[in-house]
């Protein structure tokens, strides 16, 4: 689809105005991308000639929907601690830079990972060395939901140990 | 010794499913994934990947040679691409870089491509339980030593989110000329699409396929099972398997002497031509796989094969020496094809 404003360029992305109720929606080039949404010219410029996987895959659209807004409005980025990646580069490569990432940016990836996969719950193999500690932690849960009940009647005694065994088991993660 | 492609696994299905795939992406908790990765860190993930595999044997007596991609030169690397061992990405980009390899070349663990680790399993006709398993072995033993990057929620973590979850990516390469000629196949990229799976053309670049062969594999990683992706892979694989078969026994029961012309010619022409292109190549080889799985011809599955995966550009020139022009590289070509039919 060529850009309906210079008519020229293939059109790569779509823009849609809402001024007093009215809504206008146009197919734009890079160029008249950038000079119709004026201020926002040094965002989408970036946003468009940065992308190292192209704008028209899939996994691009999905990026840039879910960053688009954020990032116009956003301060100094933040800094994953181990790799230091940020969001934008992650945006631009497509690429998270480290396993620490996903805890980091975690509350902005997950959208992207649900529109991807509709799933955001892990439900296949788990290495030997963590499937230890998820049977403890549903083992704390449960002894919690027992402290509880053993509280609310009151059983105190009980309490305590249920305590004890949960402070046991907290330490040995 | 024989290479994976050249051994005939005997599968029912072998007329329409060349091959299958198993890779499972995985990557170290305390260095960067390989787009932020320094050139010593990629070493020193090749290093720890060595020292765990260096004493390791695993099932079916495998055991995994290392080759340092910085040693291999272009053509050497890209003759690997074609035998669908590393991608053509894998092979130009051979910098920090290793992989280490089962004798067949069935096996492999590819290191600092997309993720740290890839674990791949590659096997003739459709063998995915199988693949699985001898990855997932492969996987426990290096999770040991090497202890994963692993999330309770997200599962194995990886570079692009695309393949978090199980990390696991299984495809299955189907030869479907009668789909191909009866335009089906775009309304089975759309319908597979769907069910959170992908077809792609499986020789050459991008989705434009040669040869009438396609590649389908699953997209969704997170929150479904290892083995259910493969089972939900395999149920589709079937129907397409029985698609094109049917549609196969009507255009024979139609007109059995054209379609047998047209097998008897390029077993010909392949048998006789003195100059082959790669393009004209796979035309006719598709016909002549076709007439196998027709039982019109006797050519062997490993034949076919090895026609496929030792024919292109880099793999000629790799046998032959370098500096081979297209013309010479179509005669050696064809002398290769003429020797491996009369064998």
């Amino acid at each position: 689809m060529l850009c309906e404003k210079c008519k020229k360029n293939q059109a790569v992305t779509h823009i849609r105005q809402n001024i007093n109720g009215n809504l206008t929606e146009m197919h734009l080039c890079e160029n008249c991308a950038a000079e119709i949404t004026g201020k926002f010219e040094n965002e989408y410029s970036k946003l468009f000639s940065d992308f190292g996987f192209g704008i028209d895959s899939v996994l691009g659209s999905i990026f840039g929907q879910d960053f688009l807004s954020e990032n116009l409005l956003s301060e100094p980025e933040e800094k994953c601690p181990m790799c230091s990646a940020t969001l934008s580069q992650i945006r631009k490569s497509g690429n998270v830079g480290c396993s620490h990432c996903y805890q980091t940016f975690r509350s902005q990836l997950m959208p992207l990972i649900s529109r991807i996969h509709g799933k955001t719950a892990h439900n296949g193999k788990i290495p030997a060395s963590v499937e230890g500690k998820i049977s403890v932690k549903a083992q704390i849960t449960e002894l919690e939901n027992q402290l509880k009940t053993a509280i609310d009647e009151q059983e105190f005694e009980k309490a305590a140990k249920l305590r004890d065994e949960i402070n046991a088991l907290k330490k040995s993660i | 010794m024989n290479k994976w492609f050249e051994t005939d696994n005997k599968t029912n299905d072998r007329g329409v499913v060349v091959s299958t795939r198993i890779r499972l992406a995985r990557n170290l908790s305390d260095i960067p994934f390989p787009n932020k990765m320094s050139g010593e860190q990629k070493k020193d993930v090749i290093d720890r990947v060595s020292k765990a595999l260096s004493k390791a044997k695993f099932a079916k007596d495998i055991t995994l040679k290392m080759i340092d991609m910085e040693k291999l030169d272009n053509i050497e690397a890209n003759a690997m691409a074609e035998r669908r061992i590393i991608s053509p990405e894998f092979a130009s980009n051979r910098e920090g870089r290793a992989i280490f390899i089962s004798q067949d070349e069935s096996v492999a663990v590819l290191v600092n491509e997309e993720d740290h680790i890839r674990i791949q399993v590659l096997a003739s006709g459709s063998d995915l339980p199988v693949c699985l398993k001898i990855a997932s072995e492969i996987d426990t033993y290096l999770d040991n030593k090497l202890s994963f990057a692993f999330d309770e929620t997200l599962g194995y973590l990886t570079q692009c989110p695309t393949n978090l979850g199980t990390g696991l990516r299984a495809s299955v390469m189907l030869h479907l000329p009668m789909m191909e000629s009866g335009k089906m196949i775009e309304n089975l990229a759309s319908t597979v699409s769907k069910l959170g799976m992908t077809v792609r053309g499986s020789m050459g670049e991008g989705s434009a396929s040669r040869g009438a062969l396609y590649q389908i594999s699953n997209q969704v990683t997170l929150g479904i099972s290892e083995q259910n992706a493969i089972d939900n892979l395999m149920s589709i694989v079937n129907q397409v398997i029985r698609q094109e078969e049917n549609l196969r026994k009507n255009a024979y029961e139609h007109d059995r002497i054209s379609t047998d012309d047209k097998i008897y010619r390029a077993l010909g022409l392949l048998s006789t031509a003195r100059l082959l292109s790669s393009d004209e190549l796979l035309h006719l080889l598709s016909l002549v796989r076709l007439g196998a799985s027709l039982g019109v011809v006797k050519t062997d599955v490993s034949v076919l094969n090895t026609l496929l995966f030792e024919t292109g550009a880099y793999s000629v020139c790799a046998r032959y020496g370098e500096g081979v022009d297209l013309r010479k590289r179509d005669e050696l070509r064809a002398l290769f094809v003429r020797e491996k039919l009369s064998a």
